[in-house]
């Protein structure tokens, strides 16, 4: 396509040789028109006119197989081949040109079947029959049909329709026209001039100033972050300064007023009462299952515990199946023991830090009597009362299915707080009784010394506890307070 | 011949463990249940090996760290100044261990040095939990506002000031430790106890080999 004005009434393009239809016709609309017959000699592509081969139909062809048609041209093709020689392609494009328009699912008379269809299928298969013709051979009439590549490459046949003259398919022949009405070059409208109002133009001329000003917002965001920063580690070192000071200050000053308002939960009382219904010299197995972590209210529930055990006169077989409690519960027998005048080996043995995960609790109660670990036990059957401190829910759970569930020996257990919850089921199970008592964290030791009579470090550290306690509360209180008065502020300006 | 024997190698390697374990591990159960003296003799002897295999299994692991903190040190990998101070204490408290674990060394070494440095990090927790109580317990939806209550009723029911306020405050905390809390962790115990009696089963029969290699055990 040219993109050539032309006037109406023209319908070819003078330049290119396109057809041109008028506007609002589609191509599909008018029928096709033959095309001129090419020149005798070998067109290039330089010619501008539409060259078209006699058996032409519009289609670009190779040049074998114009070779192949010339061949064919010869009479050496089979009978159904040369009936369809016979009919000249020219008279095909007239019929094409003078073709009725078809109705909606009509066929054109091309397309369909030529009522000898079968008779020249049949003449085909006869012929194969006859030259007898093997699965996967080329017959005669095909092989004729084969170029000859020694008579040398002819050039192929020039492509039918006009060459292109212009654009990136500059020359090419046989390229699909494209719908007039898009070739049709637009002028561009001129717009027409607006005359901006005075706050437009006061707006666009601050615009432009802001524009045009360097822009410096690394410092500014610096400086916002920076407050940001400050503002969150100032309310994170306030947080921090009033849960030291609610620990600190109620030690400080000595208050008492906790031993005055305390109440003794049930599984504490089970617990005391447990161990008050031991007889003399009873030998309970005590185990110290923590660490330096839970040290804190772990230490006085032993304390407590043993001062308890060792005035009801019973032996204790300490062990341990962690090493830091092996340790801790040194420290912490040494001195009970010194405040009732015992040595170790009189009231109470220390077997140490015991290895094996779950093999150590059985291990323990069996190897007691076998091993000769201890003079006091002569079998478990022996042992009157299992007493667990358990710093974490797995070591409780490792007595009470090793020892207590096989040999049915009583229990009772101290946990730190985390492991309360893990603990309770055990506790609350009255079919079986698998904890015959349970005292939780640095609370149940405050309750075991009130129940005792015997002021301790757990009842000195209970002012110091609530305080921190209302404290936390507080701040969910105050953090809730922040997070409602944020949302409406953001509800307010939104 | 070679063949042969390495796929009696082959054979041992995977069979044979499979064997002990499925064969040591049936017995100890039955000695879990029935009380019959020869199976109580072998019970007690594998339990005993058990507490011995386990010692020298933590023997092993120490040497084990010591030797990656050699590697480093002597390929000057990252971070090979921090092995040196691993390094370096570990043998102190092994040699200050020589005489026994509760000579005055390691005594020393643990009353002064590993419980308060233990204690405190353990104690910074609380600090963490107030600002985590401050920033996360916010009341967003209704789930939140049974959650910050529960929160709320128990950390003030638990010492002595939740009883100033009133009776039904500790009455209220050992409910919610008593009922729900319990129910879940029931729950939660009894799914374990199955999971743990699927996972030994598995082991029994030979399906799970975890005593075995990874080259052994996808063959």
């Amino acid at each position: 396509m040219c993109d050539t004005p032309h006037p109406a009434g023209i319908t070819e393009c003078t330049q290119c040789g396109a057809r041109l239809l008028p506007l609002g016709v589609s191509p599909s609309e008018v029928p096709l028109e033959p095309l001129r017959p090419a020149e005798q000699s070998t067109p290039s592509r330089e010619d501008e006119g539409a060259v078209v081969e006699e058996s032409d139909l519009g289609e670009g062809e190779i040049g074998e197989d114009v070779g192949v048609a010339e061949k064919v041209g010869d009479g050496t093709g089979p009978p159904w081949l040369r009936k369809l020689e016979a009919t000249p392609v020219g008279g095909l494009a007239e019929e094409a040109a003078g073709a009725e328009k078809l109705e909606r699912g009509e066929l054109p008379d091309w397309l369909e079947l030529p009522p000898d269809f079968d008779e020249m299928l049949s003449e085909a298969a006869l012929i194969a029959d006859e030259e007898g013709v093997a699965a996967a051979q080329i017959p005669p009439w095909l092989e004729a049909l084969r170029p000859e590549p020694e008579e040398g490459v002819e050039e192929p046949a020039q492509a039918a329709g006009p060459t292109e003259a212009a654009g990136l398919l500059r020359g090419i022949r046989g390229t699909l026209g494209i719908e007039p009405i898009l070739a049709i070059s637009r002028r561009s409208v001129p717009v027409e001039p607006v005359a901006p109002s005075t706050a437009a133009q006061e707006r666009a001329e601050l615009f432009g100033a802001v524009v045009r000003e360097p822009a410096r917002p690394g410092v500014m965001i610096a400086q916002r972050r920076r407050v940001e920063t400050l503002a969150a580690s100032s309310a994170r070192w306030m947080m921090y300064l009033i849960l030291a000071a609610a620990a600190v200050v109620p030690i400080l000053l000595g208050s008492r007023w906790s031993e005055t308002n305390m109440t003794v939960t049930g599984g504490t009382t089970a617990m005391y009462e447990a161990i008050e219904g031991l007889p003399q010299g009873a030998v309970v197995l005590v185990s110290h299952d923590y660490d330096p972590g839970v040290a804190g209210e772990m230490i006085p529930q032993a304390r407590v515990v043993l001062n308890h055990l060792l005035e009801r006169g019973a032996q204790v077989i300490s062990v341990s199946l962690t090493p830091e409690g092996a340790r801790l519960s040194r420290r912490v027998l040494d001195e009970v023991g010194a405040s009732h005048g015992y040595a170790e080996g009189e009231g109470y043995q220390t077997l140490g830090y015991v290895v094996g995960v779950e093999a150590g609790p059985r291990a323990v109660v069996e190897a007691l009597a076998t091993a000769g670990w201890s003079d006091l036990v002569g079998g478990a059957e022996d042992i009157a009362l299992i007493v667990e401190f358990a710093g974490a829910p797995e070591y409780l759970r490792l007595w009470l299915e090793q020892v207590q569930g096989p040999y049915g020996i009583p229990m009772v257990a101290g946990v730190s707080a985390t492991a309360d919850p893990f603990a309770r089921p055990y506790y609350r199970n009255e079919a079986s009784r698998q904890l015959m008592g349970l005292m939780t964290g640095l609370v149940g030791a405050a309750e075991y010394e009130l129940l005792s009579g015997e002021a301790g470090p757990a009842l000195a550290g209970m002012d110091s506890q609530s305080v921190v306690h209302v404290a936390i509360v507080l701040l969910i209180l105050v953090g809730n307070v922040a997070y409602f008065g944020g949302r409406l502020r953001g509800r307010k300006s939104g | 011949m070679r063949r042969i024997g390495r796929a009696v190698s082959v054979g041992l390697r995977r069979s044979l463990p499979m064997a002990m374990a499925m064969a040591i591990g049936s017995l100890m159960l039955l000695d879990f249940f029935f009380d019959e003296a020869h199976i109580n003799a072998l019970g007690g002897f594998f339990l005993e090996s058990t507490v011995i295999i386990v010692a020298f299994a933590l023997l092993l692991g120490l040497l084990n760290v010591l030797t990656v903190h050699l590697r480093r040190i002597i390929k000057r990998e990252g971070g090979w100044i921090y092995s040196i101070a691993l390094v370096s204490i570990a043998l102190i408290v092994i040699i200050a261990g020589i005489p026994g674990p509760e000579s005055a060394g390691v005594t020393w070494i643990f009353d002064h040095i590993q419980f308060p440095l233990q204690a405190a990090t353990f104690s910074l927790l609380a600090f963490f939990v107030a600002t985590a109580a401050y920033r996360g317990l916010r009341v967003r939806s209704l789930e939140a506002l049974a959650f910050v209550l529960t929160a709320v009723i128990v950390l003030i029911g638990q010492v002595p000031v939740g009883r100033y306020l009133g009776e039904f405050v500790p009455a209220l905390k050992d409910w919610i430790l008593n009922v729900p809390s319990t129910a879940g962790v029931r729950g939660i115990i009894i799914g374990v106890a199955l999971g743990t009696i699927a996972t030994g089963v598995r082991v029994l029969m030979g399906f799970d080999r975890p005593y075995t290699s990874e080259r052994d055990s996808t063959q």
